[in-house]
């Protein structure tokens, strides 16, 4: 029966950061539903602002502890961009793998430990050990194996030490890649098993479907990640450079974050944006998995986006393995381009796990960051988990409560937003 | 984080050094550097799953964290995960919302956890957000550690 039905979830569990969610209707009718950001501005921008080209890395680093690695090459990119500085393809090859290695991690701690309690019907990833102890233990696994590629690569899980402006200053040897390599073969059964377990509890997503603008890096040969393009499914392609004629950012009354939208009032960032673009240039094991998770592009559920993200878990480790064989194949020397300071301008797109992410610098003649703007992913999804929770809430109102909470709740999970890390320097002028 | 295959004991501190109190677990390991209790030191942070990931490969680990035990600013106990119950609520699982006790508890589950635990927590009197232990705290640094390294000797009996 259709009631007055109240709901303010205050701090919404298993996300990064702080959003609350308020609902209410009235004899069967929503009259509001709102995403609300209520964590404090960083300020990040402005900490750059006269520090040497030299400290950007990592500071941005800092911006955020699951997507360190992301930044840090949005901001390595933005750099070298500024700096004219080109960088070797073994170093691009390593980058991509650290990235891979980021993605792998960050997707499976959202898949394993935010999302699948809500497909279980559970509270937390805890009760799951319970009733399914095998899924625990392959989630766990791929979460180490993820966080013992990034260790490899980067030096450390989390904040990059090897990551450096013109390349690296420690790179894997042989025997490690070799070892990395075996690791990820004997990961996809693992995948393999973790998706049959998502396929199975797939009837258990909402069933909504809401097409909205998809945007992320589109390159000629790659499923993007690294380098790229800015693809649109309504526009087509843009250069990285004009990417404020992409975000076109705005403040809203009840978000600390800001919003953006380009060709619709909204746009989607993320692993669904990806796929949606980039489906063709999946490997054989991403289209494998794919297909065992039952995906085929345009998809416009935004609840389908855990999905995505493991379809690119097992595009990130064939990738990964074919890097490892073309970088034994080439062997590795470990070579760093010169770096040094000059005035110019620089932009670096990454995608990172939650979608694209923009570094913009401008830099003097004696190498200090006289402008910065940083544009994250989940800023980019706000507008379009507001416009999801408009159109999914009508057809709930007949539903209990509790259930009405649960499927808001698991919309905003989807998009795996990354709250701290989008709340972002807002200027604002009364009239 | 430093590893090693020699040693399969760990001293892992826990705790966030910009709560003041808090960090006093990195405090702590960071102080026993150079020792020599031939034990791998380790400042996690704040923890979380990857606590599950390092208690996978050891046979015996000294814990060192903060913990309301309801006594005094600055007092300590050492004791096993079974020797308590936790009484943290955490809402339900979030990477900034966790609980030292069930990373223990879900590494025990997965059947790959250190057999012998011990936590050695002090009793904060500040977890106000700045960088900086309590008067209370930074006075019994050393005692703390002398603690700590009796713990590790009874860890390895």
């Amino acid at each position: 029966m259709a009631g007055n039905i109240d709901i303010h979830v205050e701090h919404l569990t298993r996300v990064e950061g702080h959003g609350d969610i308020f609902f209410n209707s009235k004899e069967g009718k929503v009259e509001n539903v709102q995403w609300h950001v209520t964590e404090a501005p960083r300020f990040f921008e402005a900490m750059l602002r006269g520090k040497s080209y030299v400290h950007l890395r990592p500071i941005t680093s800092r911006i955020c502890g699951i997507c360190s690695i992301g930044h840090s090459l949005a901001s390595l990119k933005a750099t070298e961009a500024a700096l004219g500085v080109e960088v070797s393809e073994e170093t691009v090859l390593l980058r991509r793998l650290a990235l891979h290695g980021e993605n792998m991690q960050s997707h499976v701690l959202h898949i394993g430990y935010l999302v699948v309690p809500d497909l279980f019907g559970v509270g937390s990833v805890f009760p799951i050990v319970d009733i399914n102890k095998d899924a625990v233990v392959k989630i766990v696994g791929l979460h180490r194996l993820a966080n013992f590629m990034s260790d490899l690569v980067c030096g450390r899980t989390t904040h990059p030490i090897t990551l450096q402006l013109g390349g690296f200053n420690k790179v894997p040897t042989v025997a490690e890649l070799i070892d990395l390599r075996s690791r990820l073969e004997a990961s996809k059964p693992v995948i393999a098993g973790v998706s049959g377990l998502l396929a199975s509890v797939k009837g258990n997503l909402p069933d909504f479907e809401r097409e909205t603008e998809y945007i992320g890096l589109v390159d000629d040969r790659l499923y993007a990640l690294y380098d790229g393009v800015v693809g649109s499914t309504d526009t087509g392609l843009h250069p990285v450079d004009d990417y404020l004629s992409i975000t076109n950012e705005y403040v809203v009354p009840q978000s600390t974050a800001k919003y953006t939208k380009h060709a619709r009032d909204a746009y989607f960032v993320g692993a669904l944006a990806r796929f949606n673009l980039n489906e063709s240039k999946l490997g054989s094991f991403g289209r494998e998995i794919a297909g065992v998770l039952g995906m085929s592009a345009p998809i416009h559920n935004p609840f389908m986006n855990t999905y995505a993200q493991m379809v690119e878990v097992a595009d990130s480790v064939q990738d990964s393995i074919l890097i490892i064989d073309e970088l034994l194949h080439r062997g590795i020397k470990g070579d760093m381009a010169k770096v040094e300071p000059r005035a110019g301008r620089g932009i670096g797109a990454v995608e990172v796990p939650r979608g694209i992410l923009f570094h913009d610098y401008t830099i003097d003649g004696i190498g200090n960051c006289r402008k910065a703007n940083c544009i994250i992913p989940t800023n980019q999804n706000h507008a379009n988990i507001q416009r999801d929770l408009e159109e999914l809430s009508p057809g709930l109102v007949e539903k209990p409560e509790k259930d009405i909470e649960l499927t808001l709740e698991m919309l905003v999970r989807a998009y795996d937003p990354c709250i701290s890390c989008s709340t972002h320097y807002t200027k604002v002028h009364f009239v | 984080m430093r590893d090693g295959n020699v040693s399969r004991t760990a001293i892992i501190g826990i705790g966030n050094p910009v709560m003041a109190d808090d960090g006093i677990g990195p405090r702590l390991v960071s102080e026993l550097e150079g020792s020599d209790l031939s034990a791998d030191l380790i400042d996690m942070g704040t923890g979380g799953m990857q606590l599950v990931h390092v208690l996978a490969r050891y046979d015996s680990v000294l814990i060192i964290d903060s913990a309301d035990m309801g006594l005094a600013p600055g007092e300590w106990r050492t004791f096993t995960p079974e020797e308590v119950v936790s009484l943290k609520e955490t809402r339900a699982y979030s990477l900034h919302d966790w609980d030292l006790m069930r990373s223990i508890e879900i590494s025990r589950q997965l059947g790959e956890a250190p057999a012998r635990i011990l936590i050695f927590a002090v009793q904060p009197a500040s977890l106000e957000m700045r960088q900086g232990l309590s008067h209370e705290l930074e006075s019994r640094i050393q005692s703390c550690l002398a603690e700590v390294r009796k713990s590790v000797k009874t860890l390895r009996r």
